[in-house]
């Protein structure tokens, strides 16, 4: 009986003591953490306003739990906490093993002291603004077993320190701007379930020691910066449900190992740099639900294997070079709701099974080589919200049976080769809110049906051959706002209900055969931004309605039979960037409310029969105007004066108008300017010298007008540094050729030898277009190749030599002097010019003998030197086997083929190689004689060989002394040749 | 009037399609060699006719009438497409790489008046259906690797002017008759396998130097 009373004295006394220390402790606990509130931005924050020193922290305080007396639990989450954790009590706080300071706006770094936590189980201090790094002392919290960082500022490493922390189950340092590599010590980390690294800036290899973490469960490390192949080690993790290693630079193949990872529901290796084949191995993953291998360098072909995957939802292996067929056992694939193998080399059809595939979504097989027609059990999907098949070779029509995918919102069959016609059936598809049929080989009528799709936004069946008329049901979709038939055969006119698609944006329907006026209810689509109804045969007046489309950006009614005069209100569509209405019949004059266009950027009313003068304010909107064309009109008067410092014009077009007097120096301000085309007019004025410093300019016609004077330029550097076409013809021009102005000309220097494929002037909105004559004919030019390059001074009264430099502007295509009063003889530098198709220098005063330089034009298709005072041999060779009498009649002096049977007494045409190594004597030097048969090896076809080779050298490179030598060589052929036929000759005269 | 007015637009439609044809035909070329300076850059098959292409010449109704790509650089193979280029005079593609035998269509080619095929490297026989080219002047196969006979018919070009096919390895004998009674040796030396010109009358045609 004494004893209990006595040991409970004593429990008591112990207790009481005990109870008394705590007290103690938690006081000052409770003060230093007060001590760290008062360092808070916002201390009177509502949730910490019951952190008082005079109430108990342990019973009143938030987010505060004690044990025994001493705060164990610290849970202040999502509390909008602003301040930092550099007073935090770390030292006073023994007890802590709970800190929750998750979703706040902690910033600054984290101290060092944590460390001095070392009973923390739980550390939480997820999306706050701490940044810094992670302290080292962060290993001394050795019984931490959940620590969470992620979303913060933190940099620099992940200190291996971590791999002290055994207790770890779960490690979350996502979504920082960590950097390094991961350090090989987590795989100490054996208890662990979750590991957490992505986005951060992680490098370097996955270490193969992650392998060791077999209890892991999830392991996210995407979005870093990891390199180096997959380690096999990963097979290890028998456990792991989650795999996460997309975006990252991973390459290597994927390991075979992955396939024992029997537990996976999400593998995600999108987005790396893998190569290799898709493992078989995969093919045991038999819970897998998610398998993303998208966005790699995949090759071979999809393993069979794949359709064991039976829990499967989402597959994509898009964006990889994956080859092959695809496999009918996808067929298995029955919980399947996305399939994207789309952007991959995949061959063959598509397997009839995918139609077993009933819970799929999405799929999408495009921009692949699939051929074959689009299977009809297709049709099973029921559940397809879209189908994007375009981009591959299929064949065959539409299936009728896709009209079953009541659920379809997109459909994409685009680019292949379908045919016969659009199948009725698509107007059940009313949730449909894409259809792209463009680019195939559709034919037959636009069904009626189509008007069903009520929820239709886009809809574009360009680029095929479907015929009849636009049905009148389009009306119906009010949805409509991006409408494309253009490219097609349509004819009738465009249905008066197309004013019901209130939405409509985009209206293209050009290049067809529709004809009729516009409908009147066009002025109801307010929302029209883009009017493209070129190239079809429409006609009548253009609606004073369209005034009312104020949205409107580009109108193009170009190539139709529209007539009636421009109307005045158009100028009232202030947002206008693109008007072109050429080639069609209108006339009277251009009103002058299009000067009030303040954001137009294309002007063009070209072929059309307008009137009546440019107005002045046309140079005042050279500000914004680009182009301004109005080619093949009747407008009269003179060019406007008033072209602006800072003009946008890059072409300027009023080519066949009965355009005056003088050229006006204002356009020395258009500095943008690349084509100035003034031909065909009456314009009166010396040569507009002051042009010579545009940089741009590319294309300069002035042809047949009544310019007049010698072409002298101020000498100054860099003239006409970008011209490439150049047409004075037809005018009165005098004096001699501008020798100084042919030194410079840039552009006409070099030839252009790496450019496969054209490019033109202008871009796709406008297409710059001239006529040149050249090879005889007057050529259009729809387009100009920006490499197109001719000089016209034919038709002129030049006089003098023509100057041996022009041999320099070897990118010359067509050079014709024709019809002027040139004298001298042709200089043999024309030799250079090696891709020149057309030379014309007929009806001069030209004398001496062709050069046989000519010989090297390989490229020469027409020639003209008939009506000069040429004498002597026509060269033979090459492409002067190919042109015919007419090329030099008119020549008195000149002998041989074509005009004779031959010339001296060489043979010609026949081809044999006559040897001119007859006698040799005055053969100073041993080289030139190699050179000499290496280079010229014989008179007819092996000439041009020798002779084209050399001009190309000396055209491409700056071969003085080379040029010298051949300049030699030519003397020495030709003083041969004279010297063999007056040899011959008096052979010939001695027998007689 | 309405009669002449269809046929115009026959005319017409006619006129734009052989401008197609004929684009069509040129870009089959283009798409079989290998064009290492890029000469054929202009060469844009979305124009509507091929006469504003580089090397190309066409007359006023926008039919090609020359092909002009001496010395050029190409390698690669002729297409038979060229032979729808009905009215092609010139087709001059001497000095090049080309490789291959050459189309039995050019003898298609009705119009024209010069085959230069000079210094390539063409193999294979010479196809005697250029023996149809009944305007033909300039025939030049010299310096490739022709094998097989100088097709007999090719006697019956009475235009023919030029004919060189030396420097090939052709077998057979030189045929003698109708225009080839002007040519001399000179147009068929340098085949090691070609016999004399034949001697009518006495020996078989089809015998000597083939086997």
């Amino acid at each position: 009986m004494m004893i209990v009373p006595k040991f409970f004295s004593i429990f008591q006394l112990f207790s009481f003591l005990y109870l008394f220390t705590v007290s103690f402790a938690s006081t000052k606990e409770a003060t230093s953490l007060l001590k760290w509130k008062a360092t808070l931005h916002n201390q009177n924050n509502s949730l910490l306003n019951s952190w008082r020193p005079s109430s108990n922290a342990c019973r009143d305080w938030y987010g505060v739990i004690c044990f025994n007396g001493s705060i164990n639990r610290l849970n202040i989450t999502n509390a909008t906490i602003f301040g930092t954790l550099y007073e935090f009590p770390f030292s006073s706080l023994p007890f802590l093993e709970y800190v929750d300071l998750s979703r706040n706006n902690i910033s600054g770094t984290i101290p060092p002291e944590i460390g001095n936590l070392t009973n923390l189980v739980y550390l939480d201090l997820c999306m706050n603004q701490i940044s810094g790094t992670i302290p080292p002392q962060i290993g001394s919290l050795s019984k931490v077993q959940t620590l969470r960082l992620f979303d913060n500022h933190l940099n620099g490493i992940i200190p291996k320190e971590i791999g002290y922390l055994r207790s770890l189950t779960k490690l979350s340092l996502g979504t920082n701007i960590l950097n390094g590599s991961i350090p090989a010590s987590l795989g100490n980390l054996t208890s662990l379930s979750f590991l957490y690294l992505y986005e951060n800036y992680l490098s370097g290899s996955i270490p193969e020691e992650i392998g060791y973490l077999r209890s892991l469960n999830q392991l996210s490390l995407r979005n870093n910066s990891l390199n180096g192949s997959i380690p096999a080690s990963l097979g290890n993790l028998t456990s792991l449900s989650d795999l996460r290693l997309y975006d990252n630079h991973l390459s290597g193949s994927i390991p075979e190992e992955i396939g024992y990872l029997r537990s996976l529901t999400n593998l995600d290796l999108n987005t790396n740099s893998l190569n290799g084949s898709i493992p078989a191995s995969l093919g045991n993953l038999t819970s897998l639900s998610i398998l993303c291998l998208y966005e790699n360098h995949l090759s071979g072909s999809i393993p069979k294997e794949i359709g064991y995957l039976r829990s499967l939802n989402q597959l994509s292996l898009r964006n990889n070079s994956l080859n092959g067929f695809i496999p009918a056992s996808l067929g298995n694939l029955t919980s399947l709701s996305d399939l994207m193998l789309y952007e991959n080399h995949l061959s063959g059809s598509i397997p009839e099974e995918i139609g077993y595939l009933r819970s799929l979504t999405s799929l999408d097989l495009s921009t692949n080589s699939l051929n074959g027609s689009i299977p009809a059990s297709l049709g099973n999907l029921t559940s397809l919200s879209n189908l994007r098949l375009h981009e591959n070779h299929l064949s065959g029509s539409i299936p009728e049976e896709i009209g079953y995918l009541r659920s379809l919102t997109n459909l994409d069959l685009s680019i292949n080769s379908l045919n016969g016609s659009i199948p009725a059936s698509l107007g059940n598809l009313t949730s449909l809110s894409f259809l792209y049929l463009y680019q195939n080989h559709l034919s037959g009528s636009i069904p009626e049906e189509i008007g069903y799709l009520r929820s239709l936004n886009q809809l574009s069946l360009r680029n095929n051959s479907l015929n009849g008329s636009i049905p009148a049901s389009l009306g119906n979709l009010t949805s409509l706002s991006d409408l494309r038939l253009y490219e097609n055969h349509l004819s009738g006119f465009i249905p008066e209900e197309i004013g019901y698609l209130r939405s409509l944006t985009n209206l293209y329907l050009s290049t067809n055969s529709l004809d009729g006026s516009f409908p009147a209810s066009f002025g109801n689509l307010r929302n029209l931004q883009y009017i493209i109804l070129d190239a079809n045969n429409l006609t009548g007046k253009i609606p004073s309605s369209m005034c009312n489309l104020t949205s409107l950006k580009m109108l193009n009614l170009e190539r139709n039979n529209l007539n009636g005069e421009i109307l005045q209100c158009l100028g009232n569509i202030s947002g206008l960037l693109l008007m072109k209405i050429s080639q069609n019949n209108l006339s009277g004059e251009i009103p002058s409310s299009i000067c009030n266009l303040a954001s137009l950027q294309i002007l063009d009313f070209s072929r059309n029969s307008l009137k009546g003068p440019i107005l002045q304010c046309f140079g005042n909107m050279s500000g914004h105007l680009e182009v301004f064309d109005m080619h093949h009109n009747n407008l009269s008067g003179t060019l406007p004066t008033t072209f602006r410092v800072g003009s946008s014009l890059r072409s300027l077009n009023l080519n066949g108008n009965d355009l005056e007097g003088e050229i006006p120096q204002s356009l020395a301000n258009c500095k943008k300017l690349q084509v100035l085309n003034l031909g065909d007019n009456h314009l009166n004025d010396k040569f507009p010298m002051w042009l010579e410093t545009l940089p741009d300019l590319q294309v300069l016609s002035l042809r047949s007008n009544k310019l007049y004077g010698s072409l002298k330029n101020l000498m100054i550097e860099n003239l006409f540094p970008k011209l490439r076409i150049i047409d004075l013809s037809y005018n009165a021009f005098s004096g001699h050729l501008p020798t100084s102005l042919f030194q410079h000309l840039k552009a006409m220097r070099t030839i252009d030898r790496t450019t496969k494929a054209p490019r033109y002037l202008g871009d796709s909105y406008y297409d710059d277009s001239i006529t040149i004559a050249t090879k005889g004919l007057e050529l259009e030019l729809d387009r100009i190749l920006t490499v197109y390059t001719t000089i016209d001074l034919s038709s002129n009264r030049f006089e003098g030599q023509i100057p041996s430099i022009m041999g320099d502007l070897i990118a010359l295509r067509v050079l014709n002097l024709s019809h002027n009063g040139l004298q001298g003889h042709i200089p043999p530098s024309l030799g250079s010019l090696s891709v020149v198709e057309s030379l014309d220098l007929s009806f001069n005063q030209l004398s001496g003998e062709i050069p046989q330089q000519l010989v090297a034009l390989t490229s020469l298709a027409f020639l003209s030197l008939s009506h000069n005072h040429l004498r002597g041999c026509i060269p033979q060779g090459c492409q002067f086997a190919t042109f015919e009498s007419n090329s030099y009649e008119g020549n008195d002096g000149l002998r041989g083929f074509p005009v004779s049977k031959g010339c001296g007494n060489i043979l010609i045409p026949e081809t044999n190689y006559t040897d001119y190594a007859v006698d040799d004597q005055e053969s100073t030097s041993e080289f030139f004689n190699e050179f000499w048969k290496a280079a010229l090896m014989g008179y007819g076809s092996g000439l041009c060989i020798g002779l084209s080779i050399v001009y190309f050298m000396i055209s491409t490179g700056n071969l003085k002394w080379l040029a010298r030598i051949i300049g030699e060589l030519e003397n020495k052929i030709i003083m041969r040749r004279r010297k063999k036929q007056a040899l011959q000759y008096s052979r010939r005269n001695n027998r007689i | 009037m309405a009669i002449c007015f269809l046929f115009h637009i026959f005319v017409l439609l006619l006129t734009l399609t052989n401008a197609n044809v004929e684009g069509d035909a040129l870009y089959a070329l283009r798409r079989a060699v290998n064009d290492p300076d890029n000469v054929l850059q202009s060469w844009d098959p979305t124009l509507v006719d091929p006469c504003t292409w580089f090397h190309v010449t066409c007359d006023s109704e926008n039919r090609v009438t020359r092909l002009d790509l001496g010395n050029a650089k190409l390698s690669g193979n002729l297409v038979p497409e060229l032979g729808k280029l009905e009215r092609l005079q010139y087709l001059e593609l001497y000095m090049n790489n080309l490789v291959g035998s050459i189309p039995a269509e050019i003898g298609g080619l009705k119009s024209l008046v010069s085959l230069d095929l000079y210094h390539n490297n063409l193999s294979g026989t010479i196809p005697p259906s250029l023996s149809k080219l009944s305007n033909l002047r300039i025939l030049r196969l010299n310096g490739n690797t022709l094998t097989g006979r100088v097709p007999r018919e090719l006697t019956k070009l009475a235009n023919l002017k030029i004919i060189d096919v030396s420097n090939n390895d052709l077998c057979g004998y030189i045929p003698t008759s109708g225009s080839f009674s002007k040519f001399t040796e000179e147009s068929f030396k340098n085949n090691p396998r070609l016999e004399g010109p034949e001697l009518m009358g006495f020996v078989r045609y089809d015998t000597g130097g083939c086997n």
